[in-house]
């Protein structure tokens, strides 16, 4: 037992000793010093567990620099890049998976068996807004660019991928066919021509759903404005 | 209402700490332990005290052989005077005769 803690606490003492000496790499040079002086008295902490907890302030105050240069050359984006940003980034992730699921590895069941994680999935979006009014939201009014941010990166994600299903499914026709829920929906269509039936969903949603999922985009980054409004209140200016 | 700066109380912890002996210069891990801070709580504090001119800094050689320099502290004229003028308003107001009965 006595083996095993020393052992445990030599294991701290390394690794106290290696994420001081990457913070102090990762620091910036304004900084550097700051962290190499926590570093030096890393000699005199006692005990490995102690020597980690220490190590571990030094790397957030490297981090803590690097995050701030990062959130000023983030506001220093254009104001169309910073408020489209996060609807690009998804709807491109969004625009290769359903590439990917559709035409290189088609699936062959239908959507009922994945309704759980759909579910996920619209949880995971509404949450994706939040995040991108909590990010890119400006003063003064965080409420208000919050929600025009989350708008933006919902009706950008709806857009594109609507486009995306749009360009695969008229391409690959043959292939996208082949799916049950598409099949069953054609054939209860009355349409006669699969393309006419496959378009007619799409362009009818190239309507609708950016304004729904827009709305939900808008609630939700001005959610995310606002919580981010109150925590800068409630952070202290300076220490 | 944004606070005012150097006020939050760890801040006040290491000015008070400081301002006790104005004079001798202080190990960073002597204060943490003293005040019971964490290195990631008072290291950005003497950060932004420096920055201000308000914290001296200067690396001293190490008593025995083979050991790091280590970075020690001691609050300016601009600092002391800070300390003071933070302290003195964070002190609660004294309460006049007959009140909050």
């Amino acid at each position: 037992m006595r083996s095993l803690l020393r052992r445990g606490d030599r294991a701290c003492g390394a690794a106290a000793d290696a994420v001081a000496r990457w913070s102090a790499r990762l620091a910036e040079p304004s900084r550097r010093a700051w962290v190499e002086a926590l570093r030096a008295e890393l000699d005199i902490v006692d005990g490995g567990p102690a020597r980690l907890l220490w190590a571990l302030g030094g790397l957030s105050l490297a981090c803590g620099t690097r995050r701030r240069s990062l959130n000023r050359s983030w506001h220093s984006w254009p104001a169309l890049l910073r408020t489209s940003a996060f609807g690009l980034a998804l709807a491109a992730v969004l625009a290769v998976g359903i590439v990917w699921s559709n035409v290189i590895v088609p699936s062959h069941e239908s959507d009922d068996e994945y309704t759980f994680w759909y579910l996920v999935f619209y949880a995971a979006l509404l949450g994706y807004f939040f995040l991108a009014g909590f990010v890119a939201s400006r003063p003064p009014n965080r409420l208000l660019s919050g929600a025009w941010v989350g708008a933006a990166t919902a009706v950008l994600v709806a857009l594109i991928v609507l486009v995306t299903f749009i360009v695969i499914d008229n391409l690959f026709l043959d292939v996208v066919m082949q799916q049950p829920d598409k099949l069953n929906g054609f054939q209860r269509s009355g349409l006669t021509s699969a393309r006419d039936y496959v378009n007619q969903g799409l362009f009818a949603g190239l309507v609708g759903v950016p304004i729904v999922l827009g709305a939900f985009g808008a609630a939700f980054g001005a959610l995310g404005g606002l919580v981010r409004e109150r925590l800068d209140h409630r952070r202290p200016a300076a220490a | 209402m944004p606070r005012r700066p150097d006020a939050s109380p760890q801040t006040l912890q290491v000015l008070a700490a400081l301002l006790e002996a104005p004079d001798a210069w202080q190990y960073g891990y002597d204060l943490s332990r003293r005040l019971r801070l964490p290195s990631g709580t008072l290291y950005p504090i003497l950060v932004r005290l420096a920055e201000r001119g308000c914290l001296e800094t200067r690396w001293v050689e190490p008593e025995r052989a083979g050991r790091p320099a280590r970075h020690t502290y001691r609050l300016t004229a601009d600092g002391r005077a800070l300390a003071r003028s933070r302290l003195a308003a964070a002190r609660p107001a004294p309460r006049l005769a007959g009140e909050g009965a």
